[in-house]
């Protein structure tokens, strides 16, 4: 066995954002605005990385003139699925995020990024009807091949196709630096830096696909490994809620996020609606059936209620083409394309519609206050971690860089040497991994850990589920440790992606056995009742050694 | 095999392979007719296509994600 060479580069920049999703370019643009130095690095190409980069069609955002009152606007929101994300974040960050939302929506604007149609703002989707629309439709389809010029014209260096894996810590426990994999060489970067955005999606992974014979098809791409959080943590930062799954519904088997874009009604198979929202298609509002309780479509399945099919009858062909244009912002030019070539015409066809598997939600994920600020000095997140989100990466991501810029103020590159050594560990890691002859495929590894996520602390869990899973578990990630084999660099980066996947299972399970409560999609069934002593509060963990530590507040 | 490339319309100029979020087209030569090296990675949101001058990108979705639907009743408005 002879393990493989890498060349390794090294680079200083003032402000480094690993992850240049909406997130990462956000900071980066305020960054080059302000003057600073500043470097994105991204595993794929920032004109269609991550979650946003095929489109998006709904931005949340508060504008006074059309919304009025800022108090009637947040109960209202309260009430929806972003009202969960926002309760965590606490009133003060969701008023201050508001109240920046409109500001970015001129400025995407003003960037290149059409935020009206047919020359007026439009809110609609994800709304209960006659009470507040907060969504802006908006031309996103090419939102991130905008912001990437924008970044580009402010001076900001992108690095494509580079892997960020380890944080790089000073002798005071400072965020120092960033070590990299390219995704098609053998080669490393390692960044100095005087300050860090980690802005790297919502992960994939940990639990099993809802459609089994087609792996990468996710709500968010498969390559999104939850790199940020696992580097976070092994850094020292906070992590927040990681045991609490997110849900989602939507096409049945074309798994895509983007429920809020269908106008139609959600029938059962004998036409009735199934929830009591809308009666007829409703463009303004959609129906929200499923926002209220993901499962609510699945259990019309376990009951043998189903299918449920989302039935846009009603709709003119005007506005079936408006909704089409809409979906198409949001991504879905393949499903149109598929619906094309079936000769799906949703003017006479319902499509069936069903609930997802569980996934590691965005909301939860690195902690980080007002600023965007982690625990660690220097590190800082944005994104898909707290709220989420487009308009919640943006605005995050933008705080971000203002908050970095007057922290790297009176700050020096940290020495080299100093970091050598986490280089080194880091480099015998990669080289190992691309050096063994033989050992498992990334995909194995990724499904040994599915199984037992689904079958340990998946839809029911119980302590000693937990504590055997987690055991499980660990030997299982042990054994990927030892015999994880890429043929390649790009096989290289899915291999370090499940080894930060593995981390952030084994989180869960802690985080999961420690909350002795139900709530959510957390469902314990020794500890069947909502602990209401718990409303409010944040679970947290961070690493204190090897050891685990875990708090609420 | 999700892109499927057409050869007579693709200049090879490779932009599907610098843009592709998944890179699927991995291992691919400037200058060469793109390779789908990792077909079950790929995420089908089109960043080939949209990206491609001279509309080179087909599709052939996979059937297991073909999506279940049934006609309704209906007066075409």
């Amino acid at each position: 066995m002879e393990a493989k060479k890498f060349t390794v580069e090294w680079h200083d920049t003032d402000f480094l954002c690993v992850g240049g999703g909406i997130a990462g370019l956000m900071a980066a643009i305020n960054a080059g605005s302000q003057g600073m130095d500043c470097v994105v690095l991204d595993k794929a190409d920032t004109r269609r990385s991550g979650s946003g980069g095929l489109g998006n069609d709904h931005f949340i955002c508060y504008i006074t003139e059309i919304h009025g009152d800022y108090a009637t606007f947040i109960s209202d929101i309260m009430k929806l699925q972003n009202g969960d994300r926002l309760r965590q974040m606490g009133p003060e960050w969701a008023k201050s995020f508001f109240m920046k939302t409109w500001d970015i929506v001129r400025l995407w604007d003003e960037w290149g990024i059409s935020m009206k149609h047919n020359g007026e703002y439009y809110f609609a989707g994800h709304a209960v009807p006659g009470r507040t629309r907060a969504f802006l439709k908006y031309n996103g389809i090419d939102q991130k091949v905008v912001l990437t010029k924008q970044a580009k014209k402010n001076g900001v260096k992108i690095h494509n196709r580079a892997m960020g894996y380890e944080i790089l810590l000073d002798e005071q426990g400072r965020a120092a630096g960033v070590f990299a994999v390219d995704t098609r060489e053998y080669k490393a970067y390692v960044y100095r830096a005087k300050a860090i955005c980690l802005g790297t999606g919502a992960p994939n992974g940990v639990f099993p696909n809802a459609n089994r014979g087609a792996w990468a098809m996710r709500t968010n791409p498969l390559n999104l490994t939850g790199d940020g959080r696992a580097m976070a943590y092994r850094a020292g930062a906070e992590l927040c809620n990681m045991e609490m799954p997110g849900l989602h519904a939507g096409v049945k088997y074309f798994c895509r996020n983007g429920q809020a874009t269908w106008e139609g009604v959600l029938r059962d198979h004998t036409g009735e609606p199934i929830g009591p929202f809308l009666k007829k298609p409703n463009p303004l509002y959609g129906d929200i059936t499923m926002e209220v309780n993901k499962r609510h479509i699945e259990s019309y399945t376990r009951s043998a209620r189903s299918p449920v099919y989302m039935d846009m009858t009603g709709l003119t062909r005007d506005q079936l083409n408006l909704m089409e244009h809409w979906l198409r912002q949001e991504g879905n030019s393949t499903l149109l394309r598929h619906f094309k070539q079936e000769g799906i015409d949703m003017i006479d066809t319902a499509v069936e519609f069903s609930t997802y598997v569980l996934k590691l939600p965005i909301s939860s994920g690195i902690a980080f206050n007002g600023k965007s600020e982690t625990c660690v000095p220097g590190l800082y997140a944005a994104g898909d971690e707290g709220y989420g989100g487009i308009s919640g990466a943006a605005v995050t991501g933008w705080w971000a860089a203002d908050a970095a810029r007057e922290y790297v103020a009176d700050k020096e590159f940290a020495d080299a040497a100093l970091l050598q050594p986490k280089v080194d560990e880091c480099l015998n890691l990669v080289e190992e991994l691309c050096g063994r002859e033989n050992g498992a495929h990334w995909l194995e590894a990724k499904m040994a850990m599915e199984n037992i996520a689904w079958d340990y602390c998946g839809e029911l869990r119980s302590h000693p589920m937990l504590e055997a899973g987690l055991a499980h578990l660990r030997r299982v990630h042990a054994r990927a440790k030892e015999t994880l084999r890429a043929e390649n660099p790009h096989e290289l980066t899915y291999c370090l992606g499940m080894l930060n996947l593995f981390e952030l299972a084994e989180v869960m399970f802690l985080m999961a056995d420690e909350r002795q409560e139900s709530r959510g999609q957390h469902r314990r069934v020794d500890y069947p009742l909502q602990n209401l002593m718990l409303d409010g509060k944040r679970h947290f963990i961070r690493k204190n050694g090897e050891e685990a530590v875990m708090s609420w507040r | 095999m999700p892109p499927v490339i057409n050869k007579d319309k693709c200049i090879r100029c490779g932009q599907c392979v610098d843009v592709c979020p998944m890179d699927v087209f991995y291992g691919s030569k400037k200058g060469e007719v793109p390779v789908v090296r990792y077909p079950d990675e790929c995420w089908h949101a089109e960043a080939c296509a949209l990206q491609c001058p001279k509309d080179a990108i087909e599709f052939r979705i996979p059937l297991s994600i073909m999506v279940p639907f049934r006609k309704l009743p209906h007066d075409d408005m």
